[in-house]
């Protein structure tokens, strides 16, 4: 399943039920085992009943705090550097062939 | 019992001798020792996951560079959990954390306390005077009062993060595990400061000003201090948790009894929050130009998705999951934006015109230390009564908090 395929996150009454999971799963490019999704379907309800708590409380006209810094972002001038050499960035490659990362055929 | 991912094959130095930065009463002068999560150049580093094998820092983080200019002896890499991700679901888990446990070779042993770090039982057992983690959940601040030793988390955007594995961006935050606050303030010392490859840190002009009331000095040493300060008490939290007050420690600070809202629902919104960023920030991990790469795909997006499952574990993969949703379309609003938004009213319901610093307990009961990451705020945890307790200030004030916890108004 591509990630394209999944149902995106729609509300559905009556809570959780296991499709959420594979749903997610497809997103976060998973491929769990039954075991491993039933075990974590089952902290995921959890967690998702939890949140529940959030919804009695009024945020109306309240801006999202997306970071706690006061400041505002100021434009630097760009400056080019290179703290890295080809060899460096490599070196840490899972495969790499003549001084690029390899990876497999995309197209068929 | 082994605290160490990554131990350093090291000679003796004599520049230990000749280091500025001296822990007095101490058979170690300067060693200290890294969460796995901080970069050191050419050593490995896993940040606690599979996804990172084999993975050698191509840079030293700017809080290393700093201690060894400084003379600081940096011993090693210590265990954790998995992007420190465990810490997030202390209350929904039924698997019990450990990466400690009980050191043979000593006898020391550590109560079950469920989550464990290696960089608090290194320095709980004497083997660094301290250690540097990020603690964006606020577990290892917990865990480390149970185990006889202090935490210093400092103000968002005082320390550099560059050379950080990245978790939670808006809450990550390289902090102290240490043996007594006084260390602690004085390792703050060293590692704070503007570093420009940091793009979210205080301007180098207001650090600067602040590094110098909090900087503790050879000459500082044993100087009483005469400050008397107002310590918030929030009530409703220390009635609505029970045993709760007995934590509160001997001091003779003035005591400012208030509410604190929406305390309640701290855990929910740090989960919200951070597996949101968390699912995010992973989306690194796909075995192609780092890390782990599975065996026997076909095809680019098998690559993908064998290398991701096999490259995370639980608590991972469902703070992925619900980062996933929390950030879907479907469910963005109710979820992650409510969070952000209650994020704001929890910042703004804090007054600190009428007290200098909050206490609070650090248990997972109040959302892990939740107060002080949602809102950037420094703070320290001291053990106290077999728990821990927390000292919260605002923003760059730490000079308050090592007055309230060393000052001699403090028993």
């Amino acid at each position: 399943m591509f990630v394209g395929d999944a149902a995106i996150g729609v509300p559905l009454d009556g809570g959780f039920v296991m499709c959420d999971v594979r749903s997610y799963e497809a997103m976060a490019m998973f491929e769990l085992s039954e075991e491993e999704r039933e075990m974590l379907g089952a902290r995921f309800a959890d967690l998702e009943n939890s949140f529940a708590a959030l919804e009695p409380i009024d945020t109306d006209g309240v801006k999202p705090l997306v970071t706690v810094l006061d400041l505002h972002s100021v434009l630097r001038e760009d400056i080019a550097g290179k703290p890295f050499t080809r060899e460096e960035i490599l070196a840490n490659a899972p495969e790499q062939s003549d001084g690029y990362f390899q990876v497999p055929g995309t197209l068929e | 019992m082994e605290y160490f991912v990554t131990k350093y094959d090291l000679s003796p130095s004599p520049s230990h001798a000749n280091s500025e930065f001296r822990i007095p009463n101490s058979e170690f002068l300067s060693y200290a020792v890294l969460e796995d999560s901080i970069m050191h150049k050419g050593r490995p580093v896993t940040a606690g996951s599979k996804a990172l094998e084999n993975f050698v820092s191509p840079l030293s983080a700017e809080v290393v560079v700093r201690l060894e200019a400084a003379g600081v002896e940096i011993l090693g890499k210590t265990k954790m959990e998995e992007f420190g991700a465990a810490g997030l679901f202390a209350d929904t888990s039924q698997v019990k954390y450990f990466v400690g446990g009980t050191d043979e070779s000593s006898g020391s042993s550590f109560p079950n306390s469920g989550f464990m770090s290696g960089a608090v039982s290194a320095v709980a057992n004497g083997v660094a005077a301290f250690a540097l983690c990020n603690d964006y959940t606020g577990a290892i601040s917990e865990c480390a009062a149970a185990h006889g030793v202090c935490y210093i988390h400092p103000t968002y955007g005082s320390v550099s993060r560059y050379g950080l594995i990245p978790a939670v961006q808006s809450m990550d935050q390289i902090g102290i595990v240490c043996k007594t606050p006084q260390e602690g303030f004085r390792a703050l010392s060293i590692i704070a400061g503007y570093d420009p490859n940091d793009g979210a840190m205080f301007p180098a002009d207001l650090r600067q000003i602040h590094n110098s009331q909090f900087a503790t000095h050879d000459s500082d040493e044993g100087k009483p201090s005469n400050s008397r300060l107002r310590i918030g008490v929030p009530v409703n939290v220390f009635s609505s948790i029970p045993n709760s007050e007995f934590l509160i420690p001997n001091f003779d600070h003035e005591t400012v009894e208030f509410e604190l809202k929406y305390f309640e629902v701290y855990a929910q919104v740090m989960q919200i929050l951070c597996c949101g960023e968390l699912s995010n920030n992973i989306s690194r991990y796909d075995g192609i130009k780092f890390g782990h790469r599975a065996d026997g795909y076909e095809g680019l997006h098998e690559l993908y998705t064998k290398s991701r499952t096999g490259a995370f574990g639980a608590d991972v993969k469902l703070a992925a999951l619900v980062g996933s949703m929390v950030l879907s379309q479907g469910y963005y609003e109710r979820y992650y934006d409510k969070a952000m938004r209650i994020r704001r009213l929890i910042k703004e319901s804090l007054d600190f015109e009428k007290y200098d610093a909050i206490i609070v307990p650090a248990g997972a009961e109040f959302g892990n230390a939740a107060l002080s990451r949602l809102c950037g705020l420094p703070a320290v945890t001291v053990p106290s009564s077999g728990g821990g307790i927390t000292f919260i200030a605002d923003v760059n004030h730490e000079d308050v908090l090592k007055e309230v916890v060393t000052g001699k108004f403090f028993n």
